[in-house]
């Protein structure tokens, strides 16, 4: 997938970027906000939609193709392909 | 607002104008249930003009005093600024814009369990200043997750009207239908915006008012929805896992596709002995003649011909819904994502392929909810290789011609049609994506809804549209193919051969002292007179003349003529070799008696017609070819492109041809011939 520079999130700070992760190191339980990725316009677009944005807290309930995400009420289904492009902030407790 | 999908009025309402009311939710709010409820079986499906985007139609009595008001169904949209078809034609309707006629009022559905993401909706559509009433849905599953609702203070926020609803119990409709009432009243005033509500373009401050309504409104230990529900949980484990998954999304397939089969064979056997018993009145009734021939040949057989269909559409279509209302679908997507992902097409268009199984018309149409526009031409593409009813009958006669008396084969053959349709489908896909579709299918981002008892009403309501859709788009197309059909085998007319006039003479002679052998030779007479016509009919002429180009297939003339009468609709190739074999032309392929004649059919020089290589190299061709005119043309039209509907036929033409060549010469070289 092509990154699309206009409307990437802007990248952590240098302070802020030693606690972001990659998606795809979390674990069943493990509670955290979306920090950045590199998904196209429209997948971003979607997330976004479904609940997860940046200040929104999200908890992993599956890990694998597909991981499940919790927003509040919402599951959300990721393929492998979409978890790989993301960039997270875990939160206190992980 | 769309009138009439197909005679789209100018903007700007009328006085004699119904009042427009226009619905709108996220996807799995059970914004479609809703509807249902309002208007019944009183609706229909309309397309978006210049967009791929349906919604359904309606009409809803909100007030003794008042006309029934029209209701659109919009598709379901997470938010409306998304740069999503969806989100874009239900902008031009909140706006009027172009085609479209602005509504008098719109109901926005909230999901109770799922307020805070379905809350940046209604802030959209809160800045309209239309005229707006909230359904709050599945209220009910809010109260089993110890969820309360404090409608007064919702509606406080919103500024609106909220109206709880249970519309699978129809609990709220008669609230709703009053609000609506007040609202359509209130047009043409323009509503102002709560004041508290920020702008639409601030996301985040959009969310931050989203989670004080909530915290307002929402009391409970799931309120802020952050509780793990176990039942969920397992059965997302299970339903996603790598093997077992896999095993329960074939399991169901094998459940869905047994039923087909089972329950739809009585309704379409009445089906076929309705339309015998109508042709057989309007022969009793009407002198012979092409007036008769036309009515019963042509136009009943016809629509006898597609109407026949109905019943596996129609329960596919119901079962699918069934299966998408308990929230399985959407996990099976993801289960499927993993195969179909690695031949180019995305989890998105195993829907499409599956309904292509009953027919590729409402398959096609399926494929409009895939989002990536490569990824969906892939699957327009592939759709029609997926083994559809309408070869149903051509499978039946060549695995039974294949193995005569051996049904355990029969029956592995025909199973194996199905097995090398999906290849077929996967493998072309794959080549497209390496090729002109250059790319990967798009990656998989999709809300998993909960898990609930599906509603039999929305299902039936869903099979019934769709039967109507198939209905309305095929059936005028195969009928006028049947009648066309019907006039190239029938014209020009031949006079009766001097052996049948002889056997028909003979027959009147014995009529009295030996009934059951005039009975005989006056059939025999007619099935000649019958193979004769047909060899000097259109078809027949145009059959001996290309039969050189499919000779290597191992065809003689009459098999080029089924298969060349079949390109615009396949099932005419079964009652095209029984009118040449049987005599008959819609003959009982279970009677062994009907096949044993088929299969001892002879060629001009004593040969057999269906000998194993040529009936397995005939089998193949159907399998694989694109004999669909109705197909063809929706390709067309869901591509936007006559080319991809030309690209479509060669490419499986030649398949098909090469496929079958393969075949014939390869069974050949084993000294299976």
């Amino acid at each position: 997938m092509q990154p699309t520079s206009d409307l990437r999130p802007s990248d952590p700070s240098p302070s802020e970027a030693s606690s972001v992760l990659p998606f795809t190191q979390l674990q069943v339980g493990d509670r955290a906000r979306l920090a950045g990725d590199d998904l196209m316009r429209q997948d971003r677009q979607t997330l976004a939609a479904l609940g997860l944005t940046q200040t929104c807290r999200f908890q992993v309930s599956r890990v694998g193709d597909p991981w499940i995400v919790q927003v509040r009420s919402t599951r959300i289904g990721l393929s492998d392909a979409v978890a790989r492009c993301l960039r997270v902030r875990p939160e206190p407790g992980v | 607002m769309l009138q009439h999908a197909e005679r789209p009025r100018p903007a700007g309402r009328r006085t004699a104008d119904p009042l427009q009311v226009a619905l709108f939710g996220n996807p799995n709010t059970g914004k479609t249930t809703l509807f249902n409820r309002l208007c019944g079986m009183r609706a229909k499906t309309a397309n978006f003009p210049g967009t791929t985007t349906d919604a359904r139609l309606g009409r809803c009595r909100v007030r003794a005093d008042l006309s029934p008001v029209a209701v659109t169904d919009l598709p379901g949209i997470y938010r409306l600024g998304l740069d999503l078809p969806e989100s874009r034609v239900c902008r031009s309707v909140l706006d009027g814009e172009g085609l479209y006629r602005q509504p008098d009022a719109v109901v926005v559905v909230l999901d109770a369990t799922n307020l805070s993401r379905n809350l940046y909706l209604a802030a959209e559509l809160l800045t309209r200043g239309l005229p707006m009433v909230v359904a709050l849905s599945m209220v009910d599953l809010a109260h089993r997750r110890g969820l309360s609702v404090d409608v007064d203070r919702l509606a406080h926020h919103l500024g609106c009207p909220v109206v709880p609803v249970m519309a699978r119990r129809g609990e709220g409709v008669e609230a709703l239908r009053r609000a609506i009432a007040e609202a359509v009243a209130r047009r043409p005033a323009r509503m102002p915006s709560p004041p508290w509500l920020p702008a639409c373009g601030d996301t985040a401050a959009v969310e931050q008012w989203a989670e004080m309504v909530l915290a307002d409104s929402i009391g409970g230990d799931d309120a802020v929805g952050a509780a793990t529900d176990t039942f969920t949980e397992r059965l997302d484990q299970a339903f996603t896992h790598p093997v077992l998954g896999a095993v329960i999304f074939t399991a169901v397939m094998f459940g869905l596709f047994w039923s087909i089969f089972a329950f739809a064979t009585v309704p379409m056997d009445l089906i076929e002995a309705t339309f015998e018993h109508v042709g057989g009145w309007l022969t009793a009734l009407l002198p012979p003649g092409p007036v008769r021939d036309l009515l019963v040949d042509g136009i009943v057989g016809g629509i006898a011909g597609t109407v026949v269909f109905l019943p596996q559409i129609c329960l596919l279509f119901l079962l699918i819904s069934l299966l998408e209302d308990t929230g399985y679908l959407a996990r099976a997507a993801f289960v499927i994502d993993r195969v179909l992902c690695r031949f180019g097409l995305p989890g998105h268009a195993f829907v499409p392929l599956l309904s292509s199984h009953a027919c590729a018309l409402p398959g096609i149409l399926s494929s409009r909810l895939i989002p990536d526009r490569k990824d969906r031409l892939a699957t327009i593409l592939v759709a029609p290789f997926m083994s559809c009813s309408a070869r149903l009958p051509v499978y039946v006669l060549l695995t039974g011609l294949l193995f005569a008396g051996r049904p355990l084969q029969a029956a592995l053959a025909f199973a194996a049609c199905y097995v090398i349709g999906a290849a077929a489908a996967l493998g072309s896909a794959w080549l497209f994506r390496r090729t002109f579709l250059r790319g990967q299918s798009r990656p998989m981002v999709m809300e998993l809804p909960s898990y609930k008892v599906p509603s039999l009403r929305t299902a039936v309501f869903v099979a019934l549209d769709q039967g109507r859709r198939f209905l309305r788009k095929a059936g005028t197309v195969i009928v006028a193919i049947c009648v066309v059909m019907w006039w190239l085998s029938a014209y020009p007319r031949s006079e009766p051969l001097p052996e049948a006039v002889s056997m028909r003479a003979e027959a009147t002679q014995v009529a009295a002292s030996a009934p059951a052998r005039a009975a005989r030779l006056k059939a025999e007479a007619d099935g000649l007179d019958q193979r004769h016509a047909q060899a000097q009919s259109f078809a027949g002429r145009l059959g001996r003349t290309l039969q050189p180009l499919f000779a290597p297939l191992g065809y003689d003339w009459q098999a080029t003529v089924g298969v060349l009468t079949s390109f615009v609709a396949r099932e005419v190739f079964v009652s095209t070799m029984a009118v040449f074999f049987v005599g008959e032309d819609d003959p009982d392929l279970e009677d062994a008696g009907v096949l044993d004649r088929i299969s001892q059919a002879q060629r001009d020089d004593g040969t057999p017609v269906f000998t194993p290589a040529t009936s397995a190299s005939l089998l193949i061709f159907f399998v694989l070819a694109m004999q669909c005119l109705p197909t063809l043309e929706l390709t067309r039209k869901e591509t936007g492109d006559w080319r991809w509907s030309l690209f479509q036929l060669g490419y499986m033409s030649t398949l098909a041809y090469l496929s079958a060549l393969l075949t014939f010469h390869g069974l050949h070289a084993l000294g299976i011939s």
